[in-house]
């Protein structure tokens, strides 16, 4: 009350504050501590003029909220606010409150420092700058427009611009000294920043330190400037100091980020920088397991790219070697104990969310082990951030999936607790506070509802269940395990492996053992061990009968190992062998194939009933399949994962028909675009259900609904989709009109929001992988435009804006979900774009410049790689070229507008734009390279459609597409690629 | 002696501030003040949310500067407030008749 009269000394400000008071007061109230909160609006409010606060309070919709949130989360943020009050009108811009990407700050950073040359002005211009969006970031975080992954993100963008900006002043500044520093052969070289822990890991906290370490290209002499040369190496230790410096200094306006270079090789004593030839000498003698696992999450942040490039080379081989090293286990856990040690003396074991039992550090250092452990040998493992190497490591079956959902959610649990610790003061605090109000008022900050009191017991027993979940998982991996009883069934000599076709017969037994013996997570039980010595000749057998028993034992282990111990399985394979047969057959064949199994071992069980396997599913099958992720009455999140999965498990037996022969690539694709359609609609259902309960339903001015379409583009629209392609799509709806719920909105902003939500629907990744990405590039409209448009702003897009190229995309549009009548009018605006006038033949010409583009740019060929996409007479070749006969032809002749490549082809024979024989020709060459992309994306190479041909994939492809030899096939891709380019330069020129 | 006029995005004050000390201009009025310009009376969507927007929040800015400084002191402004984007503002140059120290009752430049 007495904050509440001293925000309003005169009457006349009372009658101001009047009309803004009850959103005011009811935000207030909600904020995690309303005192706070009251207490810091009214000393903001002693600091601005109050007339223009209280008329922003009433006037703009977001400003109660924002600043209810924020004064009553954190003191900090709020401090920073009253020091620079003026900040909140940016804060209330529509534009700000928005993910600010790295271009976007850098520029923003440009501005601020623009009217600045002096050393002092520019620190200080570039700390305001840091406190601004450190407000934009934090109050996104705390008004639940962000989470937790998108705010450490953001926060680590922030310090890659500051860092890149210090080094640029630092860098200037040592130039004009000393000259530009050269190597020996005279060219100059460069500096690169390192960023290290979280902010190489792209989960910066708010008040984290960011570890750096620094690398200069090679040593040598600078040129000389206004004084002496020096030797490179002091040049650039000149530089780091001033990094540091500038980053650091307390100026008038605080301080920019604090600097931690103690992860740099031999710490504190070490030099601050090293050439790169420094730092390979160093770590060839002495790198250490510590600096190893620190190396797992560097990240070049800013600085000389090349070299940059040639430390990231450096560390990998550091970091990642092949084989599984012993020692890696017990030196972490002997690291953790220590730690230990230091906590139980202070009596934190259990209030430290960081270190302590069950802490953040118990999470880490169970995912550093397992990616030292296995990230040389699978390098989808090497991934910096800490929550996506979680999945990376659930994903490819190192981790079991219950697991790997259960290390997540503690992740995400503890991390946000530690963020909203931190928060409240700028303090790199990590213990819980043991006072029940502030444990209460801490709960409220994490979202937890109630009163304190009942808020701090929620979260207390959440934390309670994360702890011990976490701990258990890391004493059961960490724990020094009782020796191991020895199986029973013998492992075949390598000299006999070697025998029977495997090529790396050392890795074939240490594979078998590990199926034997179980990887250090997953001990096996007594009767698991009985099944597996059944399981064990029979495998042996499959593996003999199977093209590549390297290949297929990899993939069997690492299914084996995803599926845990699980008796049931290994007893259906065991009793099963033809089962058996079949998934060795689909692991030689498979990597993708193996992650769907992974992701779920318990549906090999369905695909044990071989009439499921036969016939293929149409549209309803797939549809009534997953009508069960609607039938409970799931949370939103939990229903998300089960469309995940039914789409997984679907896709499972359209890729298993395929592989084991009994679908064509035709067929697949078909099946696959059958299946998105339906996956579509289930995600557009679930996206609509919450908005419709808060908004109502879009209704135009008479009060009749406003229905909305969605547009297929690509392969989506060509029916031509297979494994791993996005949903290119667009959204129209019918005319502007009001939702009529609680929270009315605008039509076009309904939907807008719907299709932004239907691409996190569908492709945000969760415990459960993602079911489709979505690509909205292809929408009409410029880049920065809305995701939603209304039939009329179409048709007035495509007339005035609309490229060639957009045009071209149109060639394969497909209206695949929506209102029957309002399709009608899509489809009718849609033809009049692509084939209202037939296009002259001159055009021709800029669709070819494109293509030509595409090959150099995205296909870059070289001797020892092909892209089956991009490349000479590879896929796009034959797209662009039915494309844009298509635009030549289809205005005239009806039967040329099919919106698949070969539907196209075969009509432009029809309407004799093609020669029968050419179009067939062409087709049978589509269809082989499109057989040779998803044989490439179902082995899992990696980029998609690249062809490398001196690794074993050209081998591995020809043996699945049934050629009798490598060379047989290349012979093969080379003749159908000439093919195609020849009748392709012959159309387009 | 001129009077020079700016209205700009509040949170631009301070770099506008700096900027201006930098050049030896050591006085200036702040106001926070409510207009608009070509923006004026469209709506925005806030989070979500709709509202109209009549008047924009903006900062004014007053200084009286010598002649030979009012070149320098509008470009300063001009350069320090801009982000490029609507709404960043505008500049006024006014004649100055008289000014009065209050204290000691100088007058002239010697007054400012």
């Amino acid at each position: 009350m007495r904050n509440l009269a001293s925000l309003t000394p005169t009457p006349r400000d009372a009658e101001l504050l009047a009309p803004a008071w009850p959103r005011l007061a009811a935000e207030l109230a909600a904020s995690p501590d309303p005192d706070m909160a009251l207490n810091n609006l009214e000393r903001y409010g002693a600091a601005v003029d109050r007339s223009v606060l209280f008329l922003t309070l009433a006037e703009h919709p977001g400003a109660a909220a924002l600043l209810a949130r924020v004064f009553g989360a954190s003191q900090v943020l709020a401090d920073a606010l009253r020091r620079r009050p003026s900040n909140l009108a940016w804060l209330l811009e529509p534009a700000t409150m928005r993910v600010w990407l790295v271009e976007d700050l850098a520029a923003d950073l440009a501005q601020a420092l623009g009217p600045f040359e002096a050393r002092e002005a520019r620190m200080n211009a570039l700390r305001r700058f840091k406190y601004r969006h450190l407000l934009r970031i934090g109050a996104r975080d705390l008004l639940g427009d962000a989470d937790l992954a998108a705010t450490t993100a953001d926060l680590a963008r922030l310090a890659d611009v500051c860092l890149a900006e210090a080094l640029r002043f630092a860098d200037a500044a040592a130039r004009a000294a000393h000259g530009a520093p050269r190597d020996a052969q005279g060219a100059e070289t460069g500096l690169a920043v390192i960023g290290m822990g979280k902010l190489g890991g792209e989960e910066l906290n708010y008040s984290s330190d960011i570890d750096l370490m620094f690398v200069y290209g090679a040593d040598g002499e600078t040129a000389g400037g206004r004084a002496d040369r020096v030797e490179n190496g002091d040049y650039f230790a000149r530089v780091c100091r001033e990094i540091v410096a500038f980053l650091e200094t307390v100026t008038d306006e605080g301080y920019a980020f604090r600097v931690d270079l103690r992860l740099r090789p031999e710490g504190r004593s070490g030099a601050i920088i090293r050439s790169l030839e420094g730092y390979r000498e160093y770590y060839a003698e002495r790198a250490e397991l510590w600096e190893r696992q620190a190396l797992l999450k560097a990240r070049i942040c800013a600085g000389d790219a090349p070299v940059g490039a040639a430390f990231r080379e450096l560390a990998r081989g550091v970091v990642y070697r092949p084989g599984r090293d012993a020692r890696i286990v017990p030196a972490i856990r002997a690291m953790k104990r220590e730690i230990d040690r230091t906590l139980v003396a202070k009596g934190a074991e259990a209030t430290n969310v960081k270190l302590g039992r069950g802490g953040i550090r118990e999470v880490e250092f169970l995912v550093q082990a397992l990616q030292l452990l296995y990230a040389g040998d699978d390098s989808w493992l090497r991934e910096r951030n800490t929550l996506k190497a979680i999945f990376r490591l659930t994903e490819r079956g190192y981790v079991a999936p219950d697991l790997g959902r259960t290390l997540s959610d503690a992740l995400t649990h503890l991390r946000t607790v530690e963020h909203r610790l931190q928060i409240l003061h700028e303090f790199q605090t990590h213990t819980l506070p043991s006072p029940p109000a502030e444990l209460g008022r801490l709960a409220r900050r994490m979202g937890f509802e109630g009163t304190p009191v009942q808020a701090a017991r929620r979260f207390a027993a959440r934390h309670r269940a994360v702890r011990a979940a976490v701990h258990r998982a890391f004493r059961e991996f960490f724990a020094e395990g009782t020796p191991k009883a020895r199986p029973r069934v013998r492992l075949p000599s390598t000299m006999a492996l070697r025998a029977t076709g495997f090529a790396d017969p050392e890795r074939a037994r240490q594979n078998l053992r590990l199926i034997l013996e179980g990887r250090p997570l997953v001990p096996y039980a007594g009767r698991l061990r009985a099944a597996l010595e059944r399981l064990f000749p029979a495998l042996l057998d499959a593996l003999w009968k199977c093209p590549d028993p390297d290949e297929a034992l990899n993939q069997f282990e690492r299914f084996l190992s995803a599926a845990g111990p699980r008796t049931g399985l290994v007893a259906l394979l065991a009793d099963n062998p033809e089962l058996l047969a079949g998934l060795v057959r689909v692991c030689a064949g498979g990597d993708l194939l193996t992650q769907l199994l992974i992701a779920q071992p318990e549906l090999l069980a369905s695909l044990a009933t071989p009439e499921r396997l036969l016939r293929p599913k149409r549209g309803p099958a797939y549809r009534a399949a997953l009508a069960e992720v609607f039938a409970a009455a799931l949370p939103p999140a939990q229903r998300r994962d089960a469309l995940r999965r039914a789409k997984q498990a679907e896709e499972l037996t359209i890729v298993w028909r395929y592989l084991l022969g009994l679908s064509t690539i035709d067929g697949y694709a078909r099946e696959m675009t059958a299946l998105a359609e339906a996956v579509l609609e289930a995600g557009w259902l679930m996206t609509l259900e919450p908005l419709v309960e808060r908004h109502g339903a879009p209704r135009d001015a008479t009060g009749r609904f406003v229905p909305a379409v969605i547009v297929g583009l690509g392969k989506l629209g060509g029916r031509e989709l297979i494994t791993g392609g996005d949903l290119d799509l667009f959204l129209v709806f019918g005319e502007d009109g009001r939702t009529d719920g609680a929270d009315p909105i605008e039509a076009h902003w309904f939907y807008n929001l719907a299709v932004e939500r239907l691409a996190g629907t569908l492709g945000d990744i969760t415990a459960a992988g993602v079911a489709f990405p979505v690509d909205l590039r292809l929408r009409p409209g410029s880049k920065g435009s809305g995701f939603a448009s209304s039939v009329g702003t179409l048709e007035r897009y495509y007339d005035e804006y609309g490229d060639l190229w957009e045009r071209q995309t149109l060639t394969r549009s497909r209206l695949v979900l929506g209102d029957r009548a309002l399709a009608g009018r899509v489809r009718v605006a849609l033809r009049r774009v692509v084939y209202g006038a037939p296009l002259d033949r001159a055009s021709l010409k800029e669709i070819a410049e494109v293509r030509k583009r595409m090959e150099v740019e995205l296909g870059k060929e070289t001797r020892g790689r092909w892209h089956v996409k991009y490349g000479r007479g590879g896929l796009v070749d034959v797209e662009f070229l039915a494309q844009a006969l298509q635009l030549v032809h289809g205005h005239a002749r009806v039967e040329a507008r099919g919106a698949s490549t070969a539907a196209a082809l075969a009509g432009l024979a029809r309407a004799g734009a093609l020669a029968p024989a050419a179009a067939d020709a062409l087709v049978d060459h589509y269809r082989f390279l499109r057989r040779v992309s998803a044989a490439l994306r179902l082995l899992g190479a990696r980029p998609t459609d690249t062809l490398e041909l001196a690794g074993p994939m050209p081998a591995r492809v020809a043996s699945a597409l049934g050629f009798p030899s490598r060379d047989a096939f290349l012979d093969a891709y080379r003749a159908r690629t000439e093919a195609v380019r020849a009748a392709y330069t012959e159309h387009m020129s | 002696m001129k009077k020079i006029e700016a209205i700009i995005k509040p949170f631009k004050l301070d770099d506008v501030k700096e900027a201006l000390t930098e050049i030896g201009v050591i006085g200036m009025t702040v106001t926070e003040v409510r207009g608009f310009g070509r923006q004026k009376g469209h709506t925005e969507l806030y989070r979500g949310s709709e509202y109209t927007v009549d008047f924009l929040p903006k900062v004014k800015i007053e200084v009286v500067v010598p002649d030979h400084l009012v070149d320098k002191v509008v470009t300063t402004i001009a350069g320090a407030a801009k982000t490029g984007s609507i709404g960043d503002g505008k500049v006024f140059v006014l004649p100055m008749i008289e000014s009065v120290r209050i204290r000691t009752g100088e007058k002239g430049e010697s007054a400012v």
